[in-house]
């Protein structure tokens, strides 16, 4: 007797621990408590006889249904349907599992690589009408607007949308794998700054040409600001090239000048890994100095030729527009918000370079002498390359 | 009056088609899509007392049985599991919406406590409440569904703000003498004729914006039923039979106090949603109340009575019907007890064919 009485109360302490359970759930769900409720149905779902009891796992549906956990919901609906101990209990969870399955499928939003950062912007091509409906994405909206890693997985209810710029269509029961590139996942307006990307760089560059020939490989150092926008990343940048050269009198002289600005526009190979390439064509206004000529006195002071017989020779700084081509590439974490990076930049360019017409040359006593340059003297062309390693800050 | 009657067969291009049947059911109140892609239909099972509604795809024949869901919204996660109304014997009345809010549809449905509700396809109850609710009528701007509602009386026409469901709906008439029925909007969704059914008759009353007071339209005795507001918005087609109680006729009248209703065709069988207009305004499609001829379809040009096409599509016993534009075609619905071919005819089906060209 003492036995049965003991299972008794064994019996009867399950059963209190499931009714428990549940109606701690419901306290939480008054209060709005979603993952406590959930937690306390869990529990009591973890239990034998919770794990058979059709509330329980009706419940269960219903509060991950409201924690945005469809899949999750259609699931537990479906266990409720399973263990439904009457026709009424049977109508309701089988009725919640086809609203469930009918009305909802998912989209699958796959970045340009695993772990990317970015955000989601979605909107309904027909506003939902229904208020529950109209409810969830208002939820969803809320979880959504914050930066997230991709990929994800929504569930969505069935329709139209547009979906980071495009459209996708949500069936039910069935789940739609979109791809969505960094620029569009990146977001718009002042959003899209915080995927900006500074870049600083140190390396070597060299320009080669029977005109520039005696300039010697200089430090490079390089500064820029990369955007994405519309699609491509738009790219503006500073660099400063001091520069070594050879004088006909076999001497080294050197210039600070060596200026430039620019801008370049690229994209951002898909597929990549955590590795960033990118491959990139640009323009920049460049100072390239040490351009040589030879003069000649014209009584007033020097006429300066490309070459030809030389009283003085003199070396000027230019100004070049220079198309480039440019491959970055670089390793970022873009699981994290703020990230470092490493990387180089290899450049190959072509510089369309124009002297001064006239200025004045300094001898070695300082003397200065006036000069000018005959207009078929004037222009000049170089090809240059630049490598450069480089470091990154992405936020 | 007299008519000039016209023959039009169906040419083979237009082939008419079989979209379906359900065993022990007569087919009825075939409902078009305002983009002509869908297609509704109920099932009326006399001897269960059951009506069943389907909606689906015409071209592929896929049809899927409509049925109020269960959901359970905050209260329900904390009141009793197993409590929900259960649904009941007949769902119906399904109204689409313009395709300006995609394509969704309201219906009406009873449940296991006799009660009737609205409810949003694929959604929940739309303002319950204890009293029948039926007859919705979604407005062609897609911002408003009128329905007619016994919670607060004997059938008053009450207002649903689409873009507000969750709201009450806003009364729309209250007169205690008659109830207020087969609501149907203006195309420019400012104006609602409904039937006032009173122990005087049923007629004709016309709401001429949703602030104002009704007015009359018609007024004999009997019955004038289910108004039908032209596409182009210039006429009122309805059926009516003060001229004799066993048989309905069709008439227009300019929905302004005062018109006098001009008749279009005598014994036509009333159609469940009201006369069917061609798109264009230009024509009404109806079926013919003569059983001699087994209830042909017929189309009646509205500018000239006179001018009447019966429709040989090849379907007899012809019921209720429905027209609707679709991909530059004018495509018709109607439920018939068969083909002319056909050795048995017994339950209604449903087909679908295009509308031939009309005189």
């Amino acid at each position: 007797m003492i036995a049965s009485m003991l299972m008794l109360w064994a019996e009867d302490a399950r059963a209190d621990d499931v009714a428990g359970h549940v109606s701690q759930a419901k306290f939480f769900l008054k209060k709005g408590w979603y993952p406590d409720a959930l937690k306390e149905l869990e529990g009591a779902a973890a239990l034998p006889d919770g794990a058979i009891d059709p509330e329980v796992w009706y419940l269960i549906a219903t509060v991950r249904y409201a924690l945005l956990d469809v899949a999750g919901a259609s699931d537990a609906a479906e266990r409720a349907q399973t263990f439904a101990r009457d026709d009424d209990q049977l109508y309701q969870a089988a009725s919640y599992a086809q609203f469930l399955r009918e009305q909802f499928g998912e989209v699958e939003v796959v970045p340009p690589y695993p772990g990317f950062a970015g955000k989601l912007d979605l909107e309904p091509v027909f506003p939902p009408i229904d208020p529950e409906l109209r409810a969830f994405l208002g939820r969803l909206d809320a979880k959504t607007s914050k930066k997230r890693t991709f990929p994800v997985v929504l569930s969505l209810p069935i329709g139209d949308y547009q979906l980071n710029g495009e459209p996708v269509t949500v069936v039910a029961g069935e789940r739609v794998s979109v791809t969505r590139s960094s620029s569009q996942l990146a977001g718009s307006g002042f959003a899209n700054a915080q995927l900006a990307k500074f870049e600083l760089g140190v390396g070597f560059a060299n320009w080669f040409g029977p005109q520039v020939a005696n300039l010697q490989p200089s430090v490079s150092l390089h500064g820029a600001v990369t955007q994405p926008f519309a699609g491509l990343l738009a790219g503006v940048f500073v660099d400063w090239a001091p520069t070594w050269y050879d004088s006909a009198q076999g001497q080294i002289l050197f210039s600070s000048e060596g200026w430039s600005v620019g801008a370049r526009l690229g994209y951002e190979l898909a597929n990549s890994g955590a590795l960033v390439i990118r491959p990139s064509l640009g323009w920049r206004l460049t100072q390239i100095p040490g351009v040589e000529r030879s003069c000649l006195s014209n009584g007033d002071g020097f006429t300066c030729t490309n070459d030809g017989p030389a009283e003085l020779i003199v070396y000027g700084t230019g100004l070049a527009n220079v198309a480039l081509a440019e491959l970055s590439i670089d390793y970022i974490d873009r699981s994290r918000k703020r990230t470092l990076g490493i990387g180089v930049k290899v450049i190959g360019e072509e510089a369309f370079g124009r002297l001064p017409d006239h200025g004045v040359a300094r001898l070695r006593d300082g003397q200065g002498v006036d000069f000018v340059l005959a207009d078929d003297a004037r222009g000049f062309t170089a090809t240059g390359f630049r490598f450069m390693p480089n470091v990154s800050i992405a936020f | 009056m007299t008519a000039l009657v016209l023959f039009v067969s169906l040419a083979s291009a237009q082939a008419l088609r079989e979209l379906g049947s359900r065993d022990g059911a007569n087919l009825q109140a075939p409902s078009w899509s305002p983009d002509g892609k869908k297609l509704a239909y109920e099932a009326n099972y006399h001897e269960k007392q059951i009506v069943e509604l389907y909606q689906g795809d015409p071209k592929t024949g896929s049809f899927m049985k409509v049925m109020p869901a269960v959901r359970p919204g905050a209260s329900a996660m904390t009141s009793g599991f197993g409590s929900a109304a259960k649904p009941g014997a007949v769902v119906d009345d399904l109204e689409w919406s313009p395709a300006s809010v995609g394509t969704r549809f309201v219906y009406a449905a009873s449940n296991d406590l006799q009660d009737y509700d609205l409810y949003l396809g694929g959604g929940s109850a739309l303002a319950p409440s204890p009293g029948a609710d039926g007859g919705p009528r979604w407005s062609p701007d897609g911002r408003w569904v009128v329905f007619t509602s016994a919670r607060t009386g004997q059938g008053d026409l009450y207002l649903l703000d689409v873009q507000a469901l969750e709201q009450p709906p806003r009364r729309l008439s209250d007169d205690p003498t008659a109830s207020e029925l087969f609501p149907s909007w203006s195309s420019d969704s400012s104006k609602i004729v409904y039937v006032g059914h009173s122990a005087n008759g049923d007629n004709l009353w016309l709401l001429p914006n949703l602030t104002e007071k009704a007015v009359r339209l018609t007024d004999w005795d009997r019955s004038q039923l289910r108004p039908s507001y032209a596409p182009d918005g210039s006429r009122v087609a309805f059926y009516a039979n003060h001229d004799d109680v066993g048989r309905f006729d069709l008439y227009v009248v300019e929905p302004r106090p005062g018109a006098v209703p001009t008749l279009l065709a005598k014994g036509v069988k009333p159609n469940a949603t009201g006369p069917s207009w061609t798109p264009d305004s230009s024509h009404i499609v109806f079926v013919s109340d003569d059983d001699e001829k087994l209830d042909p379809i017929a189309a009646v040009r509205v500018a000239d009575p006179t001018k009447v096409a019966i429709l040989e599509l090849g379907t007899v016993g012809n019921g209720d019907l429905d027209v609707a534009m679709s991909d530059g075609r004018v495509q018709l619905a109607v439920v018939a007890q068969g083909k002319k071919i056909d050795r048995e005819r017994s339950f209604d089906r449903l087909f679908v064919a295009d509308l031939p060209a009309l005189p």
